[in-house]
């Protein structure tokens, strides 16, 4: 059954920041350089003539993109300059389009302005909402106690509930991800045994980004590393110890030690890559789409305000805090609903998916290779 | 003399001159008055003989060998010591007759003649012994072919006491050109030889000139527009005094031989002829004279065809005398068979000529029709009619196949492809290829413009050529598919309004030219020059050259370049007015011959040989020593011996036999 | 002392100016050609066989150089420079500097008594860099002229080879002699070099042994290179398979180096067809993205190569890297296959390296010259020999990579541009 060739998905891509992936000439050069390609799991060629000559169920079928760690080898080597590395980011920028069934991601991928509006709405929405919780609950010169302007008790159910939305969006996101990688127009799915024996491997990706590692450049991984886990223990801190960071104005050693790291950390990586994007030093920063500019962005400032607000309370200056504290969720809700499950947060989840759904059908082959006949499990499954 | 001192070159020259001559009118009677004096030289080569051969055992065999005064060896017999060193033996010890034994004489003959002639011998009383080819490079056993060796010398020698002074066959070179086709080589040809100062005629079988160039609209890689170069050209020919130009003239027969051609011309009724002035500096042209304007939108054959004749225009006979000819037939382009990719069944296959006739006439800004139907997608095959697979592809008219690359068509389909998408951003473009050939200076950079402007690209396997059917029923009337190498192999469809057909070049037939200077052809079709890297312009026919596409496919760029090579050559043959050819030639003892003619019927070469009357009544052989090649034929079969060939005599042969087999019986010399 | 008069003056004794030479000379003209290197010949003579008829290249370069040699029409300075050229109406008036050998030029019978005695060896740039000649030596064995010169920066003035020289022509004191010349034309045909090993960091930056240059390798398979054989640098094991990576310094904008060389493709099949007549159990492999044979006789050529069992593999090589074994690990994308990541393993690996500009004519004239390095003309497509400059021709690879053939057509087509321009010198 012949494939047609739909000239049309290059252009698309194009929308997501893929520039230069028309001067492919199809060498393999990517592919021979990218140090995490191995086997059948070749990439980044592969994919890159996928989209050119559009096929887009393919496309959304395979794991590889999120396979790539973007260390940008395949794009300084590239004889062409076709930028694999980039195609390969704009890629993921489209499955992630993709696998959002609200439509939303797509939207805010192909017109920045949709985004940046959308963003600017739900924080002024977010401060008037904020502002008016706190006023009728508290005044604003309470930063703790009865009257607090915030009490933590609120913010505490308030966070819960995004979480949950948020988490609700991602998981039928990933969900989609499962179902376009692995089931769809499978003839042979994993079985039980493939996914149970893998399943450490989910955990210790998302923890340990292991495979970044393999990557010739070592320090884009240690970065990214101290970003995710810093913004990881941010993230745990507030979700599950929200009133012990907010108590003060004594400092909670065993707990503030932490926020402070993951604070450094975070600003100090969002400064770096900042900088690093400003001026071009790294091979994956030689493009800046606009949803790589706003995580950052957002990143910068929810960290910014949160170490503020916190260091204003500890000094005394209450009312200070309290409006900072409005700032600071006025960034925080625009990213946390919007930004995180429809733009490039996204890759938090996929990508340790992807790894461990690649591994996953990497032992479903292995298995159907040893036993010809399907397996109860497989049967079950399929 | 390779390194002389600062003196003017000129006056060193006239002395050396000078010196040459007296010396050689007394040591050239010398020569015939004396014993043979034979001076032996065998070479070393650097390890090439002396690996295999025990080179002194030879020199040493040879020094006993009859007539031999000196058996030297060297390293290399052919660097400048090495020649000095015969060149000292001829001043000092008095040695006539010089064999070298070395590689084979076709590198280094002209070399050692050239150190004979120096020294003011006669060049032909040297004779080679090949102990390297024939020897060294065939043989491993060192005692063996060290005995050959002694042998091959040892002939040698024989044959060298047997050489006579000879004097090469001296032509009167006619100082004019036939430049034989009106395209880019054979204007670029003409234009070189008239400013170097030779008459010159250029024939060309269409009523205008311009070749294919005339049908093209820009071309790679820097976009120039055909006509630019071509109006360059014309004006360059046309306004040149010395140019007589034939336009819708065939060349009907050629007598005669190197600087003595002539060539029998037919032109048709309305065919011009601007006609040489050899006495003015300049010539006006008319545009009649050319019909530049008229270039685009003609097949060949097409241009004034329905023009009147004149009533005093009529069909014509004409005779050319030149000394040269240069061949400057071009190319035709290949012919799908019907059935090859849809061609001639599918009203939207077509070729790239085709194409780049119907781009130039699309008007910009709307979308662009063919056959009143919209173009949204257009394919792009290469390799058709060329690279061809044996078993896959049909044979052509000449039951061959065409294996040959014909070079720029990767070049013109990219270059196609991105006019087509500059012009027409909403098309798409299909290229289907095998490799891309893009190999020239500023071509790879079209490759890339081609891939920039979003021309897809599929690759497939010369044994599987694409698939072309009619879209029933589809969006698109044509459909293509190949085995995508660059999807790994998978089938891959694309749907086209236009599917353009990269046509290669094949040879054109060249007919009477061809015939009737016997031009040898190579696998390909091709004409045949006589050495692939040395000669790339010149044939084994001594006088005709090859200018442009009728040796090999070429672009522009090498069709001028190899046009000003053949001018070249065709210059240097004819510019001291005489061509000078190797006396190896056949020649007639009057008084032995009794007029049997058996020689004039065995003789391979076209009237090398012919019966004269005599005064006596008496009809005998007489031979042309311009056309004949010296293979001897006829010295075999003349019954009376009469005929024989100089510098290879049968007494020779006979003494060389005699001399292999005393070698080879193992009786040492005496 | 006077300005030498001559007609042409040729820049570069490589095939192209040697072609050029003889044509202009058997026209009547008189002719200087100045060669740097100190034997004329250019690349040519180094190269083992030609494509696509496997001549000896030696074997039908020397004719050209003794038939250039001996021309009493053809005076050849060799290890020689053009200094400076300045325009008249009439040509060029320039200075050429003869770069001293220390070696009585004219006295000296090339017999090698000095290049035996001397005691310092230095690796033999000839062989590229395989094999060793001595400080006092003799370019090689065809060169011509075939005359010592001393190699300065690594003699140590012992005073041996000048004991033994049966001539006496060693001159320690040599100086360089600056002679000035008028011409009234002036050819370029000042060749090229090859793009950088060094260049790619991914392919060892030309640290890994038995990862070899082209001409390195053409020395190898030539008969009288430095081993007689085809055996890997790095242990002198014969290698029993070998790899040729295509495109390694061209069609490539990471290197600088955007367009194409034009010959590796062909030399590389040469190249294999050779070994695999020198090493017939050898498996030999050539990793390629087009294959380029495009030529009269290419096209079969190649055919004939598939035939003998070379194998050919459309990948670009991504990277090199040095085995334990000092083998070496080819890491590529099998692309006609399934697309799958292949790591290869080979003895020994030769690059095709491709052609890059010499740039040193940039200094002597106002050429135009391109984005790529290489000499402009006005007219590429009608003209391509004929420059910017009255009187002034390119030929051969100065202007464009190119081979042999067309490099010959083209000399001989500037020969022709001299023709037109009229007025002898």
């Amino acid at each position: 059954m012949a494939v047609r060739v739909d000239p049309t998905l290059v252009a698309e891509l194009e929308e997501f920041g893929a520039g230069d992936m028309k001067a492919c000439f199809n060498c393999g050069n990517c592919t021979a350089v990218c140090p995490l390609s191995e086997g059948d799991t070749a990439f980044p060629r592969r994919m890159i003539r996928y989209a050119q000559i559009g096929q887009r169920d393919q496309l959304a079928s395979h794991l590889e993109p999120w396979l790539c760690y973007y260390c940008g080898d395949c794009s300084t080597t590239c004889p062409r300059e076709a930028e694999p590395g980039e195609t390969m980011m704009s890629m993921r920028r489209w499955l992630t389009a993709k696998y959002d069934f609200t439509g939303i991601s797509r939207l805010f991928y192909r017109s920045w302005k949709w985004e940046v509006y959308s963003i600017i709405l739900v924080a002024i929405l977010t401060g008037i909402a904020f502002l008016a919780v706190g006023f009728s609950v508290g005044s604003i010169d309470q930063y703790g106690g009865p009257d607090a302007f915030l009490p933590s008790s609120g913010v505490h159910i308030f966070d819960w509930v995004l979480a949950s939305v948020l988490l609700a969006l991602l998981l039928t996101n990933c969900a989609r991800m499962w179902y376009f990688t692995t089931l769809k127009g499978r003839s042979a799915r994993p079985g039980l045994g493939s996914y149970l024996r893998n399943v450490h491997l989910l955990p210790l990706h998302f923890f340990t980004q292991m495979r970044f590692a393999k990557c010739s450049a070592r320090r884009p991984w240690v970065i990214h590393l101290i970003l995710m886990l810093s913004y990881t223990t941010m993230l745990v801190l507030i979700m599950g110890f929200l009133p012990q960071m907010w108590a003060g104005p004594e400092i909670d050693w065993r707990v503030h030690v932490f926020g402070y790291l993951a604070t450094i950390g975070l600003l100090f990586t969002t400064v770096f890559a900042v900088r690093g994007r400003t001026k071009k030093l790294e091979p994956h920063y030689q493009f800046s789409h606009e949803s790589d500019w706003m995580f950052l962005i957002l990143l910068f400032v929810v960290a910014f305000t949160g170490i503020l607000q916190h260091i204003l309370h500890r000094s005394g200056l209450d009312v200070a805090a309290n409006i900072t504290y409005v700032v600071h969720m006025m960034g925080v809700v625009p990213m946390l609903a919007l930004e995180v499950p429809f733009s490039k947060w996204a890759h938090l989840f996929y990508r340790p998916l992807a790894v461990y759904l690649a591994d996953v059908q990497t032992d479903a082959a292995e298995v159907r290779q040893r036993a010809p006949s399907p397996t109860p499990g497989e049967a079950a499954a399929g | 003399m390779a390194e002389p001192t600062h003196e003017p070159q000129a006056k060193a020259d006239e002395a050396q001159a000078e010196a040459d001559e007296t010396q050689a009118k007394p040591n050239e009677a010398q020569a015939e008055a004396d014993e043979p004096r034979v001076g032996v030289y065998v070479c070393y080569c650097g390890g090439n003989i002396s690996d295999v051969v025990d080179v002194e055992a030879v020199a040493a065999e040879a020094a006993k060998l009859p007539g031999v005064v000196t058996a030297k060896t060297n390293m290399f017999m052919c660097s400048d010591p090495g020649q000095q060193v015969i060149a000292d033996d001829i001043a000092e010890l008095g040695v006539n007759r010089v064999v070298v034994a070395s590689c084979a004489p076709s590198l280094h003959q002209t070399t050692f003649q050239g150190v004979l002639e120096r020294s003011g011998l006669n060049p032909y009383l040297y004779e080679n012994a090949n102990i390297r080819e024939q020897v060294s490079w065939t043989h491993h056993d060192r005692a063996e072919a060290t005995k050959k060796a002694s042998a091959l010398v040892s002939a040698a020698v024989a044959k060298a006491s047997r050489l006579e002074p000879l004097e090469p066959v001296e032509i009167p070179a006619a100082p004019a050109v036939a430049v034989v086709g009106g395209g880019v080589a054979g204007l670029r040809a003409a234009t070189d030889l008239a400013k170097a100062g030779l008459a010159v005629t250029l024939i060309e079988k269409e009523l205008t000139l311009g070749g294919t160039v005339a049908r093209l609209d820009n071309l790679f890689p820097y976009s120039e527009p055909a006509e630019d170069v071509l109006c360059r050209l014309c004006e360059e020919a046309l306004a040149d005094p010395r140019i007589t130009v034939h336009t819708g003239t065939v060349v009907e027969s050629v007598e005669g031989y190197v600087g003595a051609f002539t060539l029998h011309l037919e032109q048709q009724a309305r065919g011009r002829t601007v006609e040489a002035t050899p006495d003015a500096d300049s010539r006006e042209i008319t545009s009649l004279d050319w019909r530049c304007e008229a270039f685009r939108g003609y097949g060949p054959g097409e241009a004034f065809a329905d023009e009147p004749v004149a009533a005093d225009d009529a069909a014509r006979a004409l005779s050319v005398p030149v000394g040269a000819i240069v061949a400057a037939t071009g190319f035709d382009l290949y012919v799908p068979p019907e059935g090859e990719y849809g061609y001639g069944r599918l009203p939207q296959v077509i070729t790239l000529l085709d194409f780049i006739e119907w781009l130039s006439k699309q008007p910009e800004g709307s979308v662009p029709t063919f056959n009143g139907q919209p173009v949204r997608a257009v394919g792009f095959i290469h390799c058709v009619g060329s690279r061809q697979v044996e078993g896959v592809h049909e044979p052509g008219p000449n039951g061959r196949i065409n294996e040959h690359c014909s070079r720029v068509c990767c070049t013109a389909t990219l270059h196609c492809a991105c006019d087509l998408r500059d012009k027409f951003p909403d098309v798409v473009a299909y290229e289907f290829y095998q490799d891309i050939r893009a190999y020239g200076r500023g071509h790879e950079e079209h490759y890339d413009r081609a891939s920039l402007a979003n021309v897809i690209f599929l690759q497939y396997d010369g044994a599987q050529p694409p698939k072309v059917v009619a879209g029933e029923g589809d969006d698109h009337p044509v459909l293509v598919s190949c085995l995508d190498g660059l999807t790994w192999g998978e089938e891959v469809e694309v749907g086209v309004d236009l599917l353009v057909l990269a046509v290669g070049m094949v040879a054109a037939d060249v007919g009477n030219l061809a015939t009737s200077l016997k031009l040898p052809v190579s696998a390909d079709g091709f004409l045949q020059e006589v050495h692939p890297k040395l000669r790339p312009v010149e044939q084994a026919v001594n006088g005709v050259l090859l200018a442009g596409t009728c040796q090999a496919p070429k672009d522009v760029t090498e069709s001028c370049a190899s046009a000003s090579a053949a001018a070249a050559k065709a210059y240097g043959l004819l510019a001291s007015g005489e061509v000078k050819l190797d006396p190896y030639v056949a020649h007639v003892d009057p008084e032995l011959c009794e007029g049997h003619a058996a020689c004039v019927e065995e003789c391979p070469v076209d009237r090398a040989i012919a019966m004269e009357d005599y005064p006596d009544g008496s009809r005998k052989a007489m031979v042309n020593p311009a056309i004949c090649t010296g293979c001897g034929a006829c010295v075999a079969v003349c019954p009376t011996q009469a005929i024989d060939l100089s510098g290879w005599t049968l007494e020779a042969y006979e003494a060389m036999v005699d001399a292999l087999l005393l070698s080879h019986s193992e009786v040492s010399a005496l | 002392m006077n300005a030498v008069h001559y007609d042409t003056l040729i820049i570069g004794g490589g095939i192209a100016g040697l072609q050029a030479a003889l044509d202009l000379a058997d026209q009547g003209r008189e002719v200087l050609i100045v060669e740097r290197q100190p034997s004329i010949g250019g690349a040519m003579i180094g190269l083992s066989k030609v494509f696509p008829t496997l001549d000896c290249s030696s074997c039908i370069t020397t004719p050209k150089m003794a038939a250039a040699a001996h021309h009493h029409r053809i005076t050849i300075f060799s290890y020689s420079e053009v200094e400076d050229l300045t325009p008249h109406e009439g040509g060029y008036t320039g200075t050429v500097r003869r770069k001293a050998r220390f070696v009585d030029e004219a006295a000296c019978i090339g017999c090698r008594q000095c290049e035996y005695a001397c005691p310092c060896e230095v690796p033999d740039e000839f062989e590229g860099g395989l094999g060793a000649r001595r400080a006092a030596y003799v370019p090689f064995g065809n060169a011509i002229p075939q005359v010592a010169l001393i190699d300065m920066a690594s003699c140590t003035l012992c005073g041996r080879c000048a004991q033994v020289c049966p001539k006496d022509c060693i001159v320690y004191d040599q100086q360089d002699e600056l002679v000035p010349v008028d011409v009234a034309h002036v050819i370029v045909a000042t060749g090229w070099q090859l793009t950088s090993a060094a260049s790619k960091a991914e392919y060892g930056g030309a640290a890994i042994a038995n990862v070899l240059s082209p001409l390195t390798m053409e020395r190898l398979l030539a008969p009288h290179g430095p081993y007689g054989h085809v055996v890997r640098p790095a242990d002198g094991k014969e290698p029993a398979s070998i790899a040729w990576v295509q495109c390694a310094g061209s069609r490539d904008k990471s290197l600088g180096v955007p367009y194409c060389s034009r010959v590796c493709c062909m030399y590389a099949i040469k190249q294999a067809m050779l070994t695999s007549g020198s090493l017939p159990f050898a498996d030999l492999t050539i990793y390629y993205m087009d294959i380029r044979a495009f030529g009269k006789g290419y096209e079969e050529f190649y055919r004939s190569a598939k035939a003998m069992g070379i194998e050919f593999v459309k990948a670009k090589v991504g990277r090199l890297e040095e085995a334990a074994d000092r083998s070496v690990d080819v890491h590529i994308e099998n692309i006609n296959d399934r697309g799958q990541s292949e790591v290869r393993n080979h003895d020994m690996v030769v690059l095709s390296l491709g052609m890059a500009a010499v740039p040193d004519t940039r200094e002597l004239l106002p050429l135009a010259i391109g984005d790529d390095g290489f000499i402009d003309v006005p007219h590429p497509k009608d003209a391509p020999c004929r420059t910017s400059l009255p009187h002034v021709c390119v030929a051969g690879t100065a202007s464009a990579p190119m081979d042999i053939v067309d490099a010959i057509a083209e000399a001989s087509a500037a020969a022709m541009e001299v023709c037109r321009e009229g007025d002898r010198g």
